[in-house]
């Protein structure tokens, strides 16, 4: 999965305009993704991709889309 | 016993850790310091009586010190959820009409001070207005304008939730009635001195309110995340030796999926689970397999009659009123009495007098029926209210924010099965152009909290109607067969 595939799967889950999901921009500031909808977002990403969410070990994985890719995909 | 502090702060209780978040742990000595401090910067003598003091502060130890020095000096609490955005916002306030703010300066993107000072001038409103960063170090602002009418009473609280007509109601209740909640609630919860608590309410709720003021009063600990960072919480629950939970049966599960893998044992040590705020299915508890030795309850409570009763839910979902309450089945609707039950709406004299009978019974609105040994098993709502997350979504204030977007000429909202939320908000709109759907969501992030915004929205030709009614009924069969198609 590319980037801006992922990016774009945050968008439909999430109803998110797709300008706001940027590698850096903060989940909660700039996409206001709150707790449960982070809960959310986490379980659908796993659901529709079958990435497994035990890779997620730290705050920062999910501060950002860029760091939620990183953490799930390994960047492949 | 004349106020909150007298009731709630025990000299025996001064040295012991009552609250404790990511990073710091309070003591009863804490919560008395700031006290000290609050009431210096107010004055001690200022007289609050008849006031209203909206609060919206995040940071806890900041937020139970002011609802404890306010209630001191008389005035009446008003709690703000940092959820809001602007348009709820607006609509308490204007509801409320607080003489008084205090008010973080921004949060998650929000710019909370900006929206009250636009509030204020917008309605030409006398008000003091105090804005922090944090919730500790305060900057006062006086605004002059038309003078807000003051209450009879004194310290009183109100809590706002939604309103079917777009109107935010607030559930007035005297100091006196949360004391009787504080009664109840350490039953419910099987509260004692040393427990230790992860406390998952939001505070501005009146259970995690009570919750909190119960932890202070009893000496026991509540440990609540500021923020949901799940390493954070999982790194708090093991420095606080966490045995009890209070939570939403979503954000346990929320919880519980994604840190299982991480660290188990934080879920084996919970010795008991209390889950409130959503109808929980029969054995749906059992899906916590690592908790299979931890007790669950479940936990029953409106904001109109604090936490009313449990259940044990690895049984069959019966209910057991606490002591305090007279109950009974009306028409198949749950009745309550008991000297915990609210005042009255804030200024909704006929909204208080459609669920509130002059010999104070209070028509729940839940449906029910008594079993033969007196338990209650809840069938379903009266109301149409939508539990998402723990949280209600009232379908007729999502409508309306629909119906205001420029080109949707009819909106009906349903509340569905969802996963992690428990129920999701759909929404079926008719449109009289084209209407761009992404749009929409924006405009209803922009307008409402978080919660409120639909999950699904789908254009149609025709709401059905039935007796002249939305016939909700159909669409959510509608939405299930859907559902049903896609997952195929």
């Amino acid at each position: 999965m590319t980037f801006d595939q992922f990016r774009q799967l945050i968008a439909d889950i999430s109803h998110a305009p797709i300008e706001a999901i940027q590698e850096h921009s903060s989940f909660r500031d700039d996409i206001g993704i709150d707790s449960l909808q982070m809960v959310n977002l986490l379980v659908a990403v796993a659901e529709k991709t079958g990435v497994s969410l035990g890779n997620l070990t730290d705050s920062d994985d999910y501060v950002s889309p860029g760091n939620l890719y990183y953490a799930l995909f390994g960047g492949n | 016993m004349n106020t909150l502090i007298d009731y709630c702060m025990k000299k025996e209780h001064l040295n012991r850790v009552v609250i404790s978040t990511f990073d710091h742990d309070y003591t009863v000595q804490d919560i008395e310091q700031l006290n000290n401090e609050f009431l210096d910067m107010l004055g001690p003598t200022s007289d609050l009586t008849g006031k209203r003091v909206a609060l919206l502060v995040p940071q806890t130890l900041a937020y139970i010190s002011l609802v404890f020095v306010i209630n001191k000096l008389g005035g009446t609490v008003i709690p703000l959820s940092p959820q809001h955005r602007e348009g709820d916002l607006s609509a308490i306030l204007s509801s409320a009409s607080p003489h008084m703010i205090f008010t973080i300066k921004h949060l998650n993107g929000m710019p909370y001070s900006d929206v009250m000072k636009e509030w204020i001038r917008g309605n030409n409103a006398e008000c003091t207005l105090f804005e922090s960063e944090e919730g500790m170090d305060w900057k006062r602002t006086d605004f002059e304008g038309k003078q807000a009418v003051k209450d009879t009473f004194d310290r009183h609280f109100i809590l706002f939730t939604s309103g079917s007509t777009g109107v935010p109601k607030g559930v007035v209740m005297g100091q006196e009635v949360i004391i009787h909640h504080m009664g109840i609630i350490p039953r419910l919860i099987n509260g004692q001195e040393g427990d230790r608590y992860l406390h998952i309410p939001p505070q501005t709720v009146a259970f995690g309110l009570v919750g909190i003021l119960c932890a202070i009063h009893l000496g026991y600990r509540v440990a609540i995340p500021n923020q949901f960072d799940l390493p954070k919480i999982m790194n708090m629950m093991n420095r606080v030796g966490v045995q009890k939970v209070v939570s939403t049966p979503s954000i346990l599960k929320g919880m519980y999926n994604l840190s299982k893998a991480i660290d188990p044992l934080v879920f084996q040590n919970i010795k008991e689970c209390y889950l409130a705020g959503e109808m929980v299915n029969p054995g749906e508890v059992n899906e916590f397999t690592l908790m299979e030795k931890t007790k669950f309850i479940g936990v029953y409570g409106i904001t109109e009659a604090g936490g009313i009763m449990t259940c044990d839910l690895r049984g069959e979902l019966e209910w057991d009123v606490d002591e305090v309450y007279q109950f009974k089945v009306v028409e198949e609707e749950l009745f309550l009495k008991s000297p915990a039950i609210f005042t009255c709406y804030y200024n909704q004299l006929g909204m208080t007098k459609e669920v509130l009978q002059e010999d104070g019974w209070f028509q729940t609105g839940d449906l029910a029926y008594l079993t033969p040994e007196h338990k209650v098993v809840i069938q379903g709502r009266k109301k149409d209210v939508i539990k998402k997350g723990g949280q209600q979504v009232i379908p007729g204030e999502v409508e309306k924010t629909l119906e205001n977007y420029k080109s949707v000429k009819q909106a009906a909202v349903i509340g569905a099965p969802h996963s992690v939320y428990g129920e999701q908000v759909v929404a079926y709109i008719v449109a009289e152009q084209d209407v761009n759907t992404k749009e929409l969501y924006h405009y209803c992030a922009n307008k409402i909290a978080a919660y409120k915004v639909p999950d699904h929205i789908e254009l149609i030709d025709e709401i059905p109607m039935t007796s002249g009614k939305t016939d909700k009924n159909t669409l959510r069969k509608r939405f299930k067969n859907k559902e049903k198609t896609l997952k195929k």
